[in-house]
């Protein structure tokens, strides 16, 4: 029994994991910018590329992976100074310029790189429980996944950026008659953003076939995840959504296969927005007042 | 002399509505502008901040041209700004928005907590609770304190007294007028309350289709019946 439990278990995490890392960075962008960014799959690309660029030149996997995050954010803050500044208030626009900046992304990764990079081994090896056997790179992942939220949440909340972070994103004009420079603050969050999405893309590199169009796979689950967690609290949401998504997921996948997983996956997303147009974070807020009551 | 606004003009596509306006602060006191619904007093608070680009004329603070300065780095010189309409950060809570007050003056001095809870003792105790729950009154004076705790030179007040009960307005009043006694700040207050107008300005210039038509100051503030005709319709 226990063996069973903690695969079940592991599979959850696992999904879970996988949900939460796809999504983080869009999560950052499209919460405190409200900017669509169709480029975030090319961001994960671009982690996974620096990543195995310095891993198969000597670079310690996990100092690969920070320095990942830092090439994405550095790149992303670039981008942002030259292109998206010019679209902010316009959401179309900033749409189709980030799925522009996709498109020369993958198709540049193709040109200069060709169709594969060298692949990063798995780093460390399985654990087993009964006849179940566990990778523990997933497990440091799950791990990785709960501290990466834990350390955003913190950034938001105990931090001068945070808060010049979330007044620029309730109200910008407000916030810069007070002297917070809305500039700044938009520049560092995508730059925040954009790393994230390279560091997760670094993250899952081992897990998968490293291409130019590799970022699509991470896409569609990263934007799931995003609408069904709405935008009421953005990291909360993507913490419960992420739960909830691979709470469906998990038992159909192992009893069905993953096709069926991904299919209850969409199935249940799709009766989420539904039910709670605005995501399950906006639960809190409507279960607020009943509470008080 | 604090703020100088010389012959300003600014507006919207649909034209200037401010045609010229020249106004001055020169330490601290309390000066109102008044004038009817339209007229542009927001037009003009928000183009002296910033938030609105002047087409025309300068704008000074402490004798230096802010005119092409953006409206943070204004904040960040030493102006305090409470919009009319209070603009609260309603989904954070009480600390929080008075901890975004804190760039005003850039840091330079040091945040004073002691001082506007002095002021507003409910601000400590609610703390914790979100600004968009608290009372109209009581979002007023967290907009005040806001804009106070960075320690500013300058107070750019918008219609305080709108939406909020008439007892609090005497709080309010009470409060500018021990501010600047004990702080030295300038106050330049937009208002269209004959009450409070009375009670705190040392004069008012009143705004009429975006010029200045008059000026009232000694005796004639304390007129109740010249101030309302210029607030009538
Ligand atoms: N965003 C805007 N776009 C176009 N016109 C505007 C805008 N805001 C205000 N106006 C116009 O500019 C004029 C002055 O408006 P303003 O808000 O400065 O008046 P006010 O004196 O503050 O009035 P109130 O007492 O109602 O607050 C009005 O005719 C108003 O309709
Ligand atoms: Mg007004």
């Amino acid at each position: 029994m226990l063996p069973e439990l903690t695969s079940i278990l592991y599979q959850f995490g696992t999904n879970a994991a996988f949900l939460l890392l796809s999504a983080l960075g869009l999560i950052v962008i499209l919460g405190m910018m409200n900017i669509i960014n169709l480029a975030h799959g090319e961001f994960m690309m671009l982690g996974a590329y620096a990543a195995s660029f310095v891993v198969h030149r000597g670079m310690p996997f996990p100092l690969a992976v920070i320095m990942a995050f830092f090439a994405t954010a550095l790149f992303g803050i670039v981008l942002e100074r030259l292109v998206i500044r010019r679209f902010y208030g316009r959401e179309l626009g900033a749409l189709v310029t980030t799925w522009g900046i996709s498109l020369i992304l993958a198709q540049g990764a193709l040109l200069l790189f060709g169709p594969y990079m060298p692949p990063i081994p798995i780093p460390g090896g399985a654990v087993s429980v009964g006849v179940f056997s566990f990778s523990v790179y997933w497990l440091i992942l799950i791990g990785i996944s709960v501290v990466l939220v834990a350390g955003l949440a913190l950034v938001y909340r105990a931090t001068r950026f945070g808060l010049q972070a979330r007044a620029t994103m309730q109200n910008p004009i407000i916030a810069r008659s007070l002297g917070i420079r809305t500039g700044q603050i938009y520049m560092l969050t995508f730059g925040l953003g954009a790393g994230l999405a390279g560091l997760s893309g670094a993250l899952l590199a081992p897990t998968t076939s490293i291409a130019p169009y590799m970022g699509q796979q991470f896409v569609a689950p990263a934007f799931i995840t995003v609408v069904v967690g709405g935008g009421a609290n953005v990291i909360a949401g993507a913490v419960g959504s992420s739960a909830f998504l691979s709470l469906i997921e998990t038992p159909v996948s192992l009893t069905l296969g993953t096709f069926y997983g991904t299919m209850a996956l969409l199935v249940m997303a799709l009766m989420v927005i539904r039910v709670l147009p605005a995501g399950i974070s906006s639960l809190g807020a409507r279960l607020r007042p009943i509470v008080a009551r | 002399m604090i703020l100088e606004v010389n012959d300003l003009r600014s507006g919207y596509a649909t034209g200037d509505v401010l045609q010229g306006v020249s106004l001055a602060l020169e330490g601290p006191g309390i000066v109102g502008v008044i004038g009817r619904n339209g007229m542009g007093k927001t037009t003009l608070m928000r183009t002296i901040i910033g938030l609105l680009p002047a087409r025309h004329g300068t704008i000074r603070l402490r004798g230096e041209d802010v005119t092409r300065l953006r409206a943070e780095d204004r904040a960040r010189s030493g102006v305090g700004y409470v919009p009319q309409g209070r603009g609260m950060f309603a989904g954070m809570s009480v600390l929080d928005n008075l901890r975004t007050g804190l760039f005003i003056n850039d840091g330079r001095r040091e945040a004073q907590f002691d001082l506007v809870y002095g002021y507003f003792p409910f601000l400590r105790q609610r703390a914790k609770q979100l600004a968009g729950t608290l009372s109209g009154g009581q979002q007023e004076m967290l907009a005040l304190a806001r804009a106070l705790i960075g320690g500013p030179d300058l107070l750019l007040l918008d219609e305080p007294s709108d939406g909020v009960q008439p007892s609090i307005i005497d709080e309010i009043g009470d409060f500018l007028t021990n501010l600047v006694y004990a702080q030295g700040v300038a106050v330049l207050i937009v208002e269209q309350n004959v009450d409070l107008i009375r009670r705190v300005v040392d004069r008012a210039h009143v705004l009429e289709k975006g010029r200045i038509v008059a000026t009232l100051a000694g005796e004639t503030i304390r007129d109740g019946e010249l101030l309302a005709e210029h607030l009538a319709i």
